[in-house]
């Protein structure tokens, strides 16, 4: 089995990176290193986190700035033979970049949503969902203000039918999201980003402890 | 007459670049919707399709006006997110 080591990159206003790296570390025992966004050497990692955040203020864009950044540049050069995870800003940052198909934008509503939501496992063949059953239900925190996914009818269609979308809203659609997309993978299956942020949930002190499984399935993933 | 900058033999001049980006047309644009609330609760009637944009300013220094459009086709996937937004610009000589 091979022992995979992770990046949690830190842009200026990240804020999720602690609980991630806490969560990689501490309770599903990856080894993890809290990497500034100057300073990554993809050569280190098997995974790479890009947490939640407000970076660059979401000046222009949500994760617009951030796209830009020498960390993203060196992911770029090795798109295809890494793991990515992109949870919220991070998810904007992927997406921005060209790493994923599509936008997130402001919400529906226009309002900051903050709200534990069900969401459905869609895909469970990712490195990030690999433990899960397809059609499993979780409850997730969102926290945002630039989650509402749009992609233009004929992608759509398309990340719909090969099985693209891996985590969908059950119930109530926080941001109005088009087909109440929450999570979606690269052609490879190897990038991930989605809006809610299982790195919130991942012990019972926090309420829920299904979200750990999410970090689980990465080890299993390289096993 | 405002003789520019010599650069490699060019002559450099300035121009100021006024760049509108605003969400496409079709898409719902919720902050466009909720201006229009408020001039409706100013008493304007007869209001409809208000869009809400962004205005990016900048002054930049080329050898010519078609050299500042080649720039900014090569950064407008920057400035507006393509699957999102329309851009138009403007382009003034200083």
């Amino acid at each position: 089995m091979k022992v995979p080591r992770a990046a949690v990159i830190v842009f200026p206003g990240s804020t999720c990176e602690v609980d991630t790296y806490y969560v990689l570390n501490e309770l599903a025992h990856i080894q993890s290193e809290l990497v500034w966004h100057e300073d990554f050497d993809p050569a280190k990692y098997e995974i790479v986190f890009l947490p939640g955040g407000f970076t660059y203020a979401d000046y222009l864009r949500a994760g617009a700035i951030a796209s830009l950044s020498p960390a993203v540049d060196k992911l770029r050069e090795k798109n295809g033979e890494i793991v990515i995870v992109g949870i919220c800003n991070g998810f904007q940052i992927l997406t921005e970049a060209g790493f994923l198909p599509g936008a997130l934008t402001v919400n529906i509503g226009m309002r900051f949503v903050c709200k534990r939501v069900r969401v459905r496992i869609e895909n469970n063949e990712t490195p990030f969902t690999n433990l899960f059953e397809r059609g499993d239900e979780v409850n997730l925190w969102v926290a945002h203000r630039e989650g509402r996914y749009i992609l233009d009818e004929e992608n759509l269609r398309k990340i719909e039918e090969r099985g693209r979308v891996v985590l969908r809203y059950v119930g109530e659609n926080p941001n109005g999201s088009l087909n109440a997309i929450a999570g979606i993978t690269d052609e490879k299956g190897l990038i991930v980003g989605l809006m809610p942020h299982p790195e919130r949930t991942p012990e019972d002190i926090l309420g829920d402890s299904k979200g750990l499984l999410f970090f689980r399935s990465l080890l299993n993933w390289f096993k | 007459m405002h003789i520019g900058r010599l650069q490699g033999g060019s002559v450099l001049e300035k121009f100021e670049v006024e760049v509108r980006v605003y969400l496409k047309e079709g898409l719902l644009d919720p902050q466009g919707r909720a201006i229009e609330e408020g001039l409706k609760k100013l008493g304007l009637t007869g209001v409809s399709k208000t869009r809400a944009g962004k205005l990016i300013k900048f002054e930049i220094e080329a050898i010519s006006e078609n050299e500042v459009k080649e720039h900014l086709n090569r950064v407008s996937n920057f400035l507006r997110n393509p699957v999102i937004e329309d851009l138009d610009f403007k382009i003034r000589e200083l």
